[in-house]
């Protein structure tokens, strides 16, 4: 056991980065702070350099065995990284010249080193200050844009962090109450002679703030408001990059515990529920982000499928993050859209799209039907694996049930393909206030096509990506 | 080779795609000459081919693609696939050769029909599930776009409709994936080991649930009754190179699935649930048959004759379940009447629905009472129509009545109940020649004045087609030998 | 060399004919290249027929596509090919317009007609037997402007190939049996399947020789033009369900009730549409009524396993009926009549024409020495030898021949007394425009004819006869000099008779026995109603029950969405909302059978809303309640589920 601080150098390089952007940006004029955003990429340039030469090593654990650093903290870092990287070209051509834009760079670093720590954690208090350096930031970000929907996300956002947070806070201290250790390497013989109520409940609070994080039953209640009321790129972050570090722990959470306790049974619910309440949720809305917002539910879903079967199937792991690497990039893909055309902001402001901006909508139909698994997206191969992987563990059911529910998604996101793809006969026209005809925002476009056939390359490469995650 | 069958047209689509001002002719013949290039070396592959071993494939190229999950690219053909991938071949040249005359953005639907033809021949010449998934899959996004893009009354609802519902048939069979993938020791989705091994032999009950989802799925793409109710809107809604393709081509990835997937894969189970395949086989003959016979639109009637077609092949490959020692030959001789009927029913239908969409062109409707006499206007067409009517009611000297008569003759030496399903060629003459009267005899009336008979481009098409169904049968041992191998193959594989 | 010209027999009609049928271009050299195929064809078919030659080529299901002539085909396939020559050329005279598709679509079905005679497997046979079906089709519907003419192709088609079905199961059972499908092996089958093909290929020839119960598409096809009957109704098509049953009979000896019951299915139709015959008024009715009765004679021949005597009878029956077909189409075409009624002293009036139906009248009839008399004899010493009853009933039917024989030349030499003229001649050109003309053409084939129809006999006679069935294998059986006589002596008195007194025409014979119509309502029009049915089950149930499920899965998400903006825009206005919708909703969806379901998840959902009206404050309290509530449950699984 030792410290090794150097280990989490990537972690450390967001740190420093957002408080470098934060205090770059307080120094500089507004039309000037474009050097921020440059700080902060820089950082996460440098985090992805550092979390590559790190995955070349064999795991290892740093500051005595709270965190580990092994291929899944690798992935996720590499992963939230390039998450956060697009973000911050999305904001390129939201929020330049803005106030408070290098505040945001700054938050959006924050946050995402507070996912990094999520990631990592073997510790349950390592995993509560992840959980709080997430969501702090997350609720800035969320009400920056000071609008009443912004606000009214914020606030809800807030209080609901606040319930899940202490929740998370009790149920680490029942754990300890019962086993007087916080570390996962000692949790686990402790806990099978534990008594099952309160290692129960424990256990669940915990799961509960991390479900809060990831935006899964019950926990998701935030996530259609925010998705809907902030701005575009913040929208884009918080439905992606949290997730990546709250899965992981969750992973590692359910890994962890002892079989005294159906736990694949519990996260198999919860999974189901996720995305069927998800799905159904998401077929009626008319706004493109907020129905994003509800198919973020569903995906966490089948996320949360793997980790039932979390060390009854090998392919488990590597399942997991091969998911949560398509789906972040392909998520994202489908945000850039729409903040490359920010006046549509209904389902059928999207009409005549393919005619008016054929790679566009291009990117846009990939990337849906990459989001319902549509081969050869990444997507399909994280769902095919997932639900190897669920029946692999025993769960054929919930392999099913993934399947079944992706035909359900499959509405909606038609829902949204078919207008694009209306004739001049019988799309009625834009309004004008709706803007459609405005030409998209460049660097939003760039990133949605660019994001879009990467998807479908990870899909055509997934063998290689699957290898990798595997650690071989 | 195989692999530049495949992506030939998928590279065209993409050259067609990143050329925006190409003008429109040029789109045209581009199609035309990658579709009939294609064929060339299909062709090519076919005098080259020789058949392989019993489990084997010719052909074959093989890259490592998601070694994570023992999934390849690996492709290969054999009698059950060469003959599909010929038949494609043919049937995209002849919706080329048709669309010459397209006026509605002929680069873009050029481009999609060029991705649809490499998808559905990447589909035949898959020899993994993922790699037959995917192109399961995509066969049915382009499918959507052919008909919510250049489909008419309501497509889009059409479209859509057959999208949701081939998409849950899709799931279905990618969760029949996954169980035989488990299965397989070790876990693999190689066509090629998973028949060798027939991994759920021995598991009744497991073995049962897999066949049941990959079942659903393949019915619903098949589609047999009761899944078939997507099939006539679509068809109805479609344009005519859509509706060619859909039933010529896209409706075998279904029939295909159960000779090379279901049966050599899944033996046991096969065998034990062998009467529902044929009982719903029946049903589909015989059901499709007598609603087609209540239609009033054509091309919902060719649609339902297309249930019943299928039907045909689901009661031969039903019967080839039924393992006895003494009906090896007839249920082989089934086995390669359903192969054929896959081949005969692509050309034949694909060339009924390329008339169908002439009734279209000339007159926007596709009820049959609204014509009358249109032999007289248009003699050619009313030729033409003739004898695909008649290839299709299964008449002697057309290739219908090679696969039908050895789908009965061995069906029948198998499971003498399946004779019931005779009553479908009763039923298809009957609807057929009710047809031809309604639309083509009696007095000229209706829309038929005025009508304009078959143009070149459409002649040549729909010409070809019924060539081809022609030569089949009256000359059908250059196909059998072909076939015939490969069905004694699966009739072998599936008693084991 | 002489298997080419086998192959060739068959293949340059079908060639030419494919060609003249689809390419209305070549109108104008139709006749005379059809001609000089019909004459190839007929040379051809000879020469097979001496030198006997056998080709095969592989084919499918694990059989070749054989043909051969052996001596059965040597003797139908020239009468088929001479037939259809000396119809050509009838036709030559007598079709006007679209010649190159009449050709065509004859020589397409001499071709299929050759190759019946001549296949030796069981997918050869049906391979011809299904093309003549639809050649038939084509024909009997030649003039496709009027509708009951294409709709008497239609039963005639459907009819057929109903009876065609046999074959197919006949093959399955060869197959099953291990007989394999070589006709000849077809008795070797398992006593099970054998049975089963004799009760096939019985059933298919039933159909095609026009035999009780499916007689009745013959008096449909009647709307078909006169060569059409001539070829099709005569020497080929029906004909061939005579030479279907003579060619399997060893398989129908093999089984032994097969025999039987063909013997009797022939007899009692010879019998019964003898009667119906007698009852026509129509010409060619009366011409296809007969056709019936004296294939019964072909089938109760090979039924009685004289397979030589039926042979014969085929034969020259095809020569006889030929040439009255012939003659009525050409009166046809001169008076535009074909009823009796119109047709009184036509005999007068063309003298060749005349004199060559009162031979070929008089053969039908059974007067010594002409050919009918003969070769029917034959047949019927064969049946004594089986059963006095068959032979009683054969007798009958041979008295009824004559009758009906005896009716049209009462018609055509009969004077007609002047005040009768006008009622004779209303009839003129009711049915089409007469020309008043028969020409050359017309009249050379009817000569030849005539001449076979006296002639012919003498393959029943001695010493042809006794040749003939010892080529066929089979011992000859010579009828008595009484029988000889008895028969003779019935066809006199019957015409004298019937030159008296005439004949009664029964209601319920003319009609041929209501068939027709019983058939329609039994079969057709039930199929029909269920199809109906069947298409309104499909639309609305089944097409119905799968957008039921995607409106309740629609609906579900509708409720889910509801209660999101419920909870999320507040109050009043948001369950008044999600009431309208859910009431709008079911009032849209009330014609649907889901209705039920998404009525009450509509109601459930205003239930949630009504939970949903609440201060804005409160909803986050709910959101608060609910999460706890959910991790509740999960804590109380965790303990109780293990």
């Amino acid at each position: 056991m030792a410290m090794r601080p150097l280990l989490l150098l990537p972690e450390m390089l967001l740190f420093v980065g957002g408080l470098a952007a934060l205090i770059s940006g307080s120094f500089l004029p507004r039309e000037r702070q474009w050097v921020s955003r440059l700080v902060a990429a820089a950082a996460l340039v440098a985090c992805v350099v550092a979390a590559m030469i790190g995955l070349t090593s064999t795991a290892q654990t740093a500051f005595e065995g709270t965190f580990s650093v092994d291929t899944p903290t690798g992935v996720a870092r590499i992963v939230a990284a390039v998450g956060t990287l697009i973000v911050l070209s999305l904001a390129v051509d939201e929020i330049t010249g803005s106030p408070r834009e290098s505040e945001t760079y700054a938050l959006l670093l924050f946050s995402t080193t507070g996912t990094l720590m999520l990631a990592g954690a073997d510790d349950l208090l390592v995993l509560a200050v992840g959980f709080l350096l997430t969501s702090i930031p997350l609720y800035g970000l969320i009400g920056l844009r000071r609008t009443p929907a912004g606000a009214e996300a914020a606030m809800k956002t807030y209080l609901l962090g606040a319930l899940f947070g202490i929740l998370l806070l009790s149920g680490v201290t029942v754990l300890y109450g019962i086993t007087g250790t916080t570390s996962y390497a000692a949790l686990p013989d402790l806990l099978i002679d534990a008594p099952t109520g309160a290692m129960a409940a424990g256990v669940i609070g915990v799961l509960a703030g991390l479900m809060f994080k990831a935006g899964a039953v019950p926990g998701h209640f935030w996530i259609p408001d925010a998705a809907q009321g902030a701005g575009g790129a913040v929208a884009a972050f918080l439905t992606t990059v949290p997730k990546i570090g709250a899965v992981i722990a969750t992973y590692r959470l359910v890994d962890m515990l002892p079989g005294t306790l159906n736990w694949p049974l519990l996260i198999a619910i919860l999974a189901v529920a996720s995305m069927t309440l998800g799905n159904l949720a998401a077929y009626w809305q008319t706004d493109p982000r907020r129905l994003l917002g509800w198919s973020t539910v569903s995906q966490v879903g089948y996320l949360l499928v793997p980790v039932a079967v979390a060390g009854r199937s090998d392919s488990a792991l590597p399942s997991l993050l091969l998911y949560v690497a398509g789906y972040t990039l392909t998520n994202l893909a489908a945000f850039s859209v729409t903040t490359a055309l920010p006046q549509r902001r209904t389902l059928e402001s999207y009409g005549r799209l393919a005619r008016a901006q054929p790679m566009l909508a291009a990117a846009l139909v990939i990337s849906l039907l990459g989001l319902v698994g549509t081969p050869p997206t990444i997507v399909f191969v994280g769902k095919l694996t997932i639900a190897s992987a669920a029946w692999d563990g025993g769960l054929a059911w919930l392999a099913v049930a993934v399947f079944a529910n992706t035909l359900i998604s499959l509405f909606y996101y038609l829902r949204w393909i078919v207008p694009v793809f209306k004739s001049d006969a019988d799309a009625s026209p834009p309004r004008a206030d709706e803007g459609a005809s405005s030409s998209p925002r460049p660097a939003s476009s760039v990133v949605a096509v660019v994001a879009a056939l990467g998807s479908l390359a990870m899909g055509i490469c997934a063998g290689l990506l699957l290898s990798l995650l595997t650690g071989t | 080779m195989l692999s530049l069958i495949v992506f030939l047209p998928l590279a065209a689509a993409l050259v067609l795609l990143a050329l925006p001002r190409l003008g429109d002719s040029i789109a045209r013949w581009t199609w035309v000459a990658v579709a009939a290039l294609d064929l060339a070396l299909v062709v090519g592959v076919w005098l080259a081919y020789e058949s392989p071993a019993v489990g084997q494939l010719a052909f074959e190229e093989q890259a490592p693609w998601i070694p994570g999950v023992n999934s390849s690219y690996h492709l290969g053909v054999d009698g059950l696939s060469l003959p599909l991938i010929a038949m494609t071949a043919v049937i995209f040249l002849a919706c080329a050769v048709y669309a010459l005359r397209e006026p509605d953005r002929p680069r873009l639907q050029a481009a999609l029909f060029l991705f649809l033809q490499s998808v559905s021949m990447g589909l035949f010449v898959s020899a993994d599930l993922i790699l037959f998934f995917l192109f399961f899959d995509l066969s049915i996004v382009a499918m959507y776009f052919v008909i919510a893009g250049w489909g008419h009354n309501d497509a889009g609802r059409s479209a859509m409709k057959f999208f949701l519902y081939t998409f849950l048939g899709s799931l279905a069979l990618l969760v029949g994936f996954i169980g035989l993938y488990i299965a397989a020791d070790p876990h693999t989705f190689d066509m090629v080991e998973l028949t060798n091994q027939a991994p759920l032999n021995g598991s009744f009950m497991a073995g049962g649930l897999v066949l049941a989802a990959i079942l659903m799925g393949l019915a619903v793409k098949t589609p047999t009754v009761p899944f078939h109710t997507w099939l006539p809107p679509a068809h109805t809604d479609a344009p005519a190179i859509g509706s060619a393709v859909l039933a010529g081509v896209l409706l075998k990835m279904g029939t295909y699935g159960f000779v090379r997937i279901a049966m050599p894969m899944l033996p046991e189970a096969w065998r034990a649930w062998a009467w529902v395949i044929i009982v719903v086989g029946i049903i589909s003959v015989v059901y499709g048959a007598l609603v087609a016979l209540a239609q009033t639109n054509l091309k919902r009637m060719i649609a339902y004759t297309s249930v019943n077609h299928m039907g045909y092949i689901a009661l031969a490959v039903g019967a080839a379940g039924l393992v006895a020692d003494d009906t090896a030959q007839a249920r082989s001789i089934a086995v390669t009447g359903a192969v054929t009927q896959m081949v005969s029913h692509g050309l034949i239908t694909g060339a009924l629905f390329l008339l169908a969409g002439v009734l279209q062109d000339r007159a926007s409707t596709y009820d049959m009472d609204a014509y009358g006499g249109l032999a007289g206007p248009a003699p050619r067409f009313a030729a033409f129509f003739a004898v695909g009517a008649f290839a299709s009611l299964g008449l002697p000297g057309l290739s219908g009545f090679i696969a039908e008569f050895q789908i009965f003759t061995g069906s029948i030496a198998a499971a003498p109940v399946t004779a019931v399903a005779l009553v479908g060629i009763l039923l298809t003459a009957a609807l057929f020649l009710r047809a031809l009267q309604r639309i083509f005899t009696g007095p000229t009336r209706g829309r038929s004045t005025g009508f304009a008979d078959l143009r070149p481009t459409e002649t040549w098409s729909v010409g070809a087609l019924l060539f081809l169904s022609l030569l089949i049968g009256i000359l059908p041992r250059p196909l059998l030998d072909i076939i015939e191998p490969a069905a004694e193959a699966v009739v072998e594989l599936v008693g084991r | 060399m002489t298997q080419a010209a086998l192959w060739l027999m068959v293949l340059l009609p079908a060639a030419v004919g494919g060609l003249l049928a689809l390419n209305p271009r070549v109108e104008r050299f139709a006749t005379i290249v059809s001609l000089t195929t019909a004459t190839a064809t007929a040379a051809l078919a000879i020469s097979v027929a001496i030198a006997r030659p056998s080709v095969s080529m592989p084919f499918m299901a694990g059989t070749d596509f054989a043909l051969g002539v052996d001596a059965l085909s040597a003797l139908i396939a020239p009468m088929v090919a001479v037939v259809t020559l000396l119809v050509l050329v009838f036709v030559a005279g007598e079709i006007r317009e679209s010649r190159a598709r009449f050709h065509g679509l004859m020589l397409l079905f001499a071709s299929a007609a050759l190759l019946t005679a001549t296949a030796q497997t069981l997918p050869a046979l049906l391979f011809a037997w299904e093309l003549m079906g639809a050649m038939s089709y084509a024909l009997i519907g030649f003039w496709w402007r009027d509708d009951h003419r294409v709709s008497a192709g239609l039963t005639a088609f459907v009819t057929t190939r109903t009876a065609d079905v046999g074959l197919y199961v006949a093959a399955a059972a060869a197959v099953a049996g291990g007989a394999g499908l070589a006709l000849t092996d077809l008795a070797e089958g398992s006593p099970g399947w054998r049975d089963v093909a004799a009760a096939g290929v019985l059933v298919a020839a039933l159909g095609k020789a026009a035999q009780l119960p499916f007689s009745f598409w013959l008096s449909r096809a009647m709307e078909g033009p006169s060569p059409v009957s001539a070829l099709l109704h005569s020497a080929a098509m029906v004909a061939m369900g005579g030479y279907l049953l003579l060619r399997t009979e060893p398989l129908l000896a093999a089984t032994g009730w097969a025999s039987t019951a063909t013997a009797w299915v022939g007899a009692i139709t010879a019998l019964v549409l003898g009667l119906v015959a007698v009852a026509q008024r129509d010409l060619k009715q009366l011409l296809a009524a007969s056709t019936s009765a004296q294939l019964g004679f072909v089938v109760l021949a090979a039924g009685v396993g004289s397979v030589a005597g039926g042979t014969a009878h085929l034969v020259a029956h095809a020569s006889v009926k030929a040439l009255l077909f012939l003659a009525a189409g050409a009166w046809l075409t001169a008076l535009g009549t074909k009823r009796l009624a119109g047709l009184y002293g036509v005999a007068r009036r063309w003298r060749l024409v005349g004199w060559s139906v009162t031979v070929g009248a008089l053969s039908l009839a059974g007067v010594a020495p002409l050919a009918l008399w003969a070769t029917k004899d034959a047949v019927l010493a064969a049946a004594l030898e089986e059963s006095l009853w068959l032979y009683a009933v054969g007798l009958l039917a041979a008295a009824l021949s004559a009758a009906y024989a005896g009716k049209i030349l009462v018609v055509i030499w009969r004077e007609v007394p002047q005040e009768g003229a006008t009622r004779v001649e209303q009839h003129l050109d009711e049915e089409q425009q007469g020309s008043r003309h028969v020409g050359v053409l017309e009249q050379a084939p009817l000569v030849v004819l005539t001449v076979g129809a006296a002639v012919l006999g003498l393959l029943a006679l001695p010493p042809m006869g006794g040749r003939l069935a010892s080529a066929l294998g089979e011992e000859a059986v010579d009828a008595t000099a009484a029988e000889w006589a008895v028969s003779a002596l019935i066809a006199l008195v019957v015409l004298a008779a019937v030159w008296r007194w005439g004949v009664p025409e029964p209601r319920w014979a003319r009609g041929w026995l209501g068939l027709d119509a019983a058939t329609r309502a039994v079969v057709v029009r039930p199929t029909l109603a269920l199809a109906a049915a069947l298409a309104r089950f499909d639309d609305r149930v089944l097409d119905r029950a799968v957008t039921g499920v995607a409106a309740a899965a629609l609906s579900a998400a509708k409720g889910a969405a509801v209660f999101d903006d419920g909870v999320l825009d507040a109050g009043v206005d948001a369950a008044s909302r999600a009431s309208l919708r859910a009431a709008d909703r079911a009032a849209r969806d009330d014609d649907r059978w889901i209705d039920g379901l998404v009525e009450a998840f509509a109601a459930h959902m205003r239930t949630l809303g009504q939970i949903a009206r609440r201060p804005q404050t409160g909803q986050l309290h709910q959101y608060y309640l609910q999460a706890i509530a959910v991790l509740a449950v999960g804590v109380l699984l965790l303990v109780m589920v293990r």
